[in-house]
């Protein structure tokens, strides 16, 4: 028993010091861009992310004020509302964007949004209208003097042969939709989607287009019979929007090839990560990319 | 092809015995199992030979005259029979050693030299089972945690047995029990082996450059021989100790057979474990008034096998061997609930059902048929089936009504997901070594093996709609069905040039069904003996392999092996192996080994791991596909050094390894794999302190494993827009990672240290007591670093990151209790 007793102890005292333990890395950090520029039938916009890497002992919110709110009478009926800011973000960045006539200085815009605030870069000008074909160049500096720049041509728009795409398209039975090949580097994607906060099951695809001679969409039919919304309760038709998209060799990488593989995983217990990538950013990570679309709207029965 | 093997068997058959020979077998005096490598040898004379794994041995040319015959073998007395022969005579000598122990220097000089200057091959080390069990393990004596010892040999961390060897991860690795494949030879996820060690005669391991009648793989080969089972009397072991209990029975067979018996079993007692433990905590819960639904046993996991062995002798010539194995490892997770409601005219019954059933294993069988064709010509026919399945299979089931002022409702709904991977193996094997005079003893055979491979992943579905009709639905997310045919054609000629020159030069010719080609595996083995206490060997093989498995690269803990054969869109892979060594064996039986070794490697496929899911370009929800694979460039190189001794109060061996192992794949330029450590220590020893008691010890020093460095973090961004109709972009937390394994965990190092004392029993068996500690120092050996977010509690605000390093085994006791009898 005494053998028992020391083994015991000694089993347990020795699992000691083996918990958390803070750590540091000597990562220099970098801006992390997300540049897009899009440009649309209607509207054309374009805005950047600003942020940087951080090193392992950075935090990545930091508080910025504190609010006490009460709900009640009683002294107990309150609590701290705290407000952050991301460490991700960089907020003193001078970001502009050319083309070979004329330069935007974008000024940086927050937004509150679950207890954080997010912070983009925009034109506030309201001049900045990007046009299919034309290149632009971004530059980005802070004052500590890390400096990102890339550039960007928007693809070529794409068209949608809508006098060929029946007035009425159902789900329960496969619908074309038409469109001229490609005429230059952009990948297309064909999505339709419901609109004006409307659903109907089989209404919401996506799809790749992968081979660029391609000149014809299919629509596939969903096996709406196990739907989980209510039955009778979206019987309506409704108005579907179709939406042919050219992307950038940039935004392609980014977002399609590699968004879904890792680089490094850790199977059980452990974390995934990547060694950090850029597409049409030099000087850091991240992405700048462009988008061109064409657009029409339809009438969807489900 | 079947020309080539009628030729090669009517060769067999026709070739005469002109000359006087001695052949026979060796085995122990005390139970009849044969003794493999003994040795055997004309007193006097150059003239000798080593047993074969059957015991057998041929000396095919001795002059006519009289002579004296000794037998030796390590641990055994030597045995000297006087003989004549005359001209033309072939004469059969049946040895029986009496065992001795092991303190009898000139016995063992003798046998080890003789053995010695036998194997031509490098890198080949038999461990019997002393080896095994006096040395220290982790609660039980297993023959992988001794491998993992030798030079040249790794396992990826302290809860994995898999072998890692020279550069060869365990895929690359033909595991055979008897000679028949088993897949995946492991227990709780690599903890333990198959393998039941009181059922163990001998393991024999090739590290690398082994003989032409192995192939299919490119690493190396472990032969794992059981026991033959006792002719004597009926005799066996028991073993129990903190996870399991383990027996082992032998016999003659009854009546007029001759022949002889085995059968062993191991069974763990987890799952009676955690039930009682459940059940306690079933009982305090109910004792404090509270009413939770608890399931019958939180952990119900165990895992047993069973083997069985029957020879029977029809003759003095023919042996059938029936051998048959089953090893299961079992969850069995059931959680039932029933819950009821009756209250302001409401009233609710509701039931639950949920299984998880998890089964994966190996279930062996085969049977030998060997003929002493004439005493120079033995024939060995195999008949073999291997069979190893994972098994998932998941299902819940809730149904249950209720009525209240709306109304009444009912609900009966289950679903169900299968995950299955199953490979069948069916060979058959034909061996035939000739010896027709002492410079040359000749190996070919035929292998022949029929293997499907089956990978599925099935989810289900049924619910009661309201016409109270059952609806169901059924979809196959994966369902791959692989049929492999591999066939193996080869020849060798172990070659005595002059007594001090060897050569083994063999040839093997295979195929894969799945590929339309022949592919030739040449391999050349020379032996150079400096002087009677020192050789040097050189090594050039090439070595195909037909299968792989779909594992993560990266990941720490692997439950299974899943395994399926080379995708038709990639070219086989194969693997060069040079070595170069030196060998000196000192008078006082010490063995002092140096290799040097380069491997490379081509064709080679790694997964392309990430995640498990992902969404397809049709935006729905999609597996990863298994079968996707990287090109891989590798090679691997290094030195090892052996100091080994068998002999006296203390033996055991001190290895050291330098190895370097690089792979390329189109995402990184050269890295080294997960599993590579640079510098390995490894310190074995058993000293027999009093005659009743031994000292095991063991002290492992090794590199650190390599990992990608943590550097910090970053937010990637993501779009998605497939349920919200809406494209939007939003950042995800991420990982900024280093270099591709550019960094390594600390050292490793651990000491293991065993105490056994034995009693002896009237009956002539005995009865022994073990006691060991795993990581006495508690060195913190760490599998792999998490990493999580520092939070003030009081406010949210993020602190930085922090990490915690996974240890592998701490410092952690254990004993046990084991009978001979």
């Amino acid at each position: 028993m005494k053998h028992v007793i020391i083994i015991s102890f000694l089993f347990f005292v020795s699992c000691e010091g083996w918990g958390w333990q803070p750590v540091d890395s000597d990562h220099d950090s970098t801006l992390n861009i997300f540049g897009l520029i899009v440009s649309e039938p209607d509207s054309s916009y374009g805005y950047i992310y600003v942020h940087q890497s951080l090193n392992l002992q950075d935090p990545e919110n930091i508080l910025i004020s504190s609010d006490t709110v009460y709900f009640g009478p009683g002294p107990n009926d309150f609590y701290i509302n705290y407000e952050y800011r991301s460490g991700f973000t960089v907020l003193d960045a001078q970001v502009t964007i050319s083309n070979h006539e004329k330069e935007w200085v974008f000024a940086n815009k927050s937004n509150y949004d679950w207890g954080m605030y997010e912070t983009k870069y925009v034109d506030t000008s309201g001049t900045f209208q990007p046009q299919p074909g034309e290149t632009y160049s971004l530059r980005v500096e802070t004052d500590d003097g890390r400096m990102a720049q890339g550039s960007v041509t928007v693809p070529l728009r794409p068209n949608i042969r809508e006098e060929f795409v029946q007035d009425t398209l159902s789900n329960r039975t496969p619908y074309s939709i038409p469109f001229d090949a490609v005429e230059d580097d952009g990948t297309f994607r064909l999505k339709t989607k419901a609109i004006y906060g409307n659903y109907a099951c089989g209404a919401n695809q996506v799809h790749l287009i992968a081979d660029r001679t391609d000149t014809v969409w299919t629509s596939q039919v969903s096996d709406c019979s196990n739907s989980w919304w209510d039955e009778g309760e979206y019987e309506d038709a409704i108005q579907l929007e179709v939406l042919l998209e050219s992307m950038d060799s940039h935004y392609y990488d980014y977002f399609i090839e590699y968004g879904n593989k890792n680089e490094f995983i850790s199977f059980i217990m452990g974390s995934e990560g990547a060694t950090g990538r850029s597409f049409g950013i030099e000087g850091g990570y991240g992405v700048f990319g462009a988008i061109a679309t064409d657009k029409i709207e339809r009438i969807f029965v489900p | 092809m079947k020309r080539f093997i009628f030729y090669i068997i009517c060769f067999g058959f026709t070739v005469p015995v002109f000359s006087q020979s001695i052949t026979g077998f060796v085995r122990d005096n005390t139970n009849g199992e044969p003794l493999s490598y003994a040795n055997v040898f004309v007193q006097g004379t150059s003239i000798g030979a080593a047993t074969n794994v059957d015991g057998y041995f041929v000396l095919p040319k001795v002059s006519s005259g009289e002579y004296n015959l000794v037998a030796s073998m390590i641990g055994f007395e030597l045995d000297t029979r006087p003989l004549k022969i005359r001209e033309g005579e072939s004469i059969r000598i049946d040895f029986r050693l009496k065992p001795a122990a092991l303190i009898g220097e000139e016995i063992l000089v003798t046998a080890e030299r003789q053995k010695f200057r036998e194997q031509v091959e490098p890198s080949r080390i038999q461990l019997d089972m002393r080896d095994i069990e006096r040395l220290p393990s982790f609660v039980e004596p297993d023959v992988f945690r001794i491998l993992r010892l030798l030079p040249g040999v790794q396992t990826m961390n302290d809860f994995s047995s898999a072998l890692y060897v020279r550069g060869s991860t365990p895929d690359q690795n033909l595991i055979m029990m008897d000679g028949i494949t088993v897949y995946n030879p492991f227990h709780l996820g690599g903890v333990f082996s198959t393998f039941n060690t009181d059922a163990i005669k001998e393991a024999d391991f090739h590290a690398g450059g082994f003989p032409a009648r192995y192939g299919g793989r490119m690493g190396s080969i472990l032969n794992i021989i059981n026991r033959e089972g006792n002719t004597e009397k009926v005799s066996g072991r028991a073993n129990m100790s903190l996870i399991s209990s383990k027996g082992m029975i032998e016999g003659p067979l009854p009546g007029k057979w001759k022949g002889s018996w085995m059968l062993a079993g191991r069974r763990t007692y987890f799952d009676y474990i955690t039930k009682a433990m459940t059940l306690a905590a079933k009982r305090e819960s109910k004792s404090r008034g509270f009413n939770n639904d608890f399931p019958e046993n939180f952990f119900p996991y165990h895992f047993y096998d069973i083997e069985g062995k029957i020879n029977l002798d029809i003759n003095e010539n023919h042996r059938l061997t029936l051998s048959s194995f089953l090893g299961d490892d079992i969850y069995d997770f059931k959680y039932v609930s029933f819950d009821s409601y009756d209250r302001n005219n409401s009233t609710s019954i509701s039931n639950n059902e949920f299984n998880f059933d998890w089964k994966w294993g190996n279930k062996t069988n085969s049977l030998t048929w060997r003929w002493l064709v004439s005493p120079k010509m033995v024939l060995k026919t195999f008949f073999a089936s291997s069979y190893f399945r994972f098994w998932i299979d998941m299902d819940d089931h809730s149904w249950g009504e209720s009525e209240d002022d709306w109304g009444t409702s009912k609900w009966d709904n289950s679903w169900m997901f299968d995950a299955f991977d199953i490979v069948n193996d069916k060979s058959i094997e034909t061996e035939l070594v000739y010896t027709p005079n002492e410079k040359h003893t000749i190996t070919t055979g035929f292998q022949a093996k029929d293997i499907d491979f089956t990978l599925g992943l099935i989810f289900g579905s049924k619910w009661l709609t309201d016409n109270d009709a059952i609806e169901s639905r059924q979809d196959t997310a994966l369902w791959m069905v692989e049929p492999s045919r591999e066939l193996g054609l080869y020849i060798q000629d172990k070659w005595h040039i002059s007594p001090v020159f060897s050569a083994q030069l063999g040839f093997r010719l295979s195929s894969a069904s799945a590929h339309n080609q022949l592919y030739s595996d040449p391999r050349i083995g020379l032996k150079y003996l400096l002087d009677d206490d020192t050789s040097i060997k050189f090594n050039w093989g090439r070595y195909h392999q037909f299968m792989t498995i779909a594992n993560p690269q990266d990941e720490n803990l692997r439950f299974v092996d899943i395994w399926m054969p080379i995708p038709k869109d990639n070219s086989i892979p194969y693997s060069d192996h040079t070595i170069l060594g030196i060998e000196h064996l000192t008078p006082k039986n010490i063995l002092y080994r140096l290799e040097t070794y380069y491997k490379s490697f081509d064709n080679l496929i790694t997964l392309k791991q990430g995640n498990i899911f992902s969404v397809s370009d049709d935006g729905m929800l999609q597996f990863t596909p298994f079968n996707d694979f990287y090109e891989t460039d590798a090679y691997a190189y290094g030195l090892e050094g052996l100091i080994q001794k068998k002999s006296g109060n203390l033996t055991g061996w001190i290895g050291y390894t330098y190895a370097v192992t690089k792979w390329k794949t189109e995402l990184h330029d050269w890295y080294p794999p997960k599993f590579d450590r640079p510098h390995t220590l490894n310190v074995v020893g058993d000293w027999q302190w009093t005659e009743k008691t031994h000292v095991g010890l063991t002290i492992s020093y090794a590199t650190g494993n390599p990992f990608t460095e943590v550097k910090g973090r970053i937010q990637n961004w993501k779009e998605s827009f497939y349920y919200t109709g809406y494209s939007n972009w939003w950042p995800n937390n991420s990982l900024l990672v280093g270099e591709k394994n550019g960094d390594r965990f600390p050292d490793y190092f651990r000491i293991d240290v065993n105490f056994t004392k034995r009693k002896q029993l009237k009956n002539g068996g005995f009865k022994e007591s073990y006691f060991q500690i795993i990581n006495v120092t508690n060195h913190l050996n760490a599998l792999m670093y998490i990493y999580n977010t520092n939070y003030n509690e009081e406010t949210g605000e993020t602190l930085g990151m922090k990490r915690a390093g996974v240890p592998m085994f701490p410092f952690f006791p254990t004993f046990g209790w084991r009978i001979h009898f």
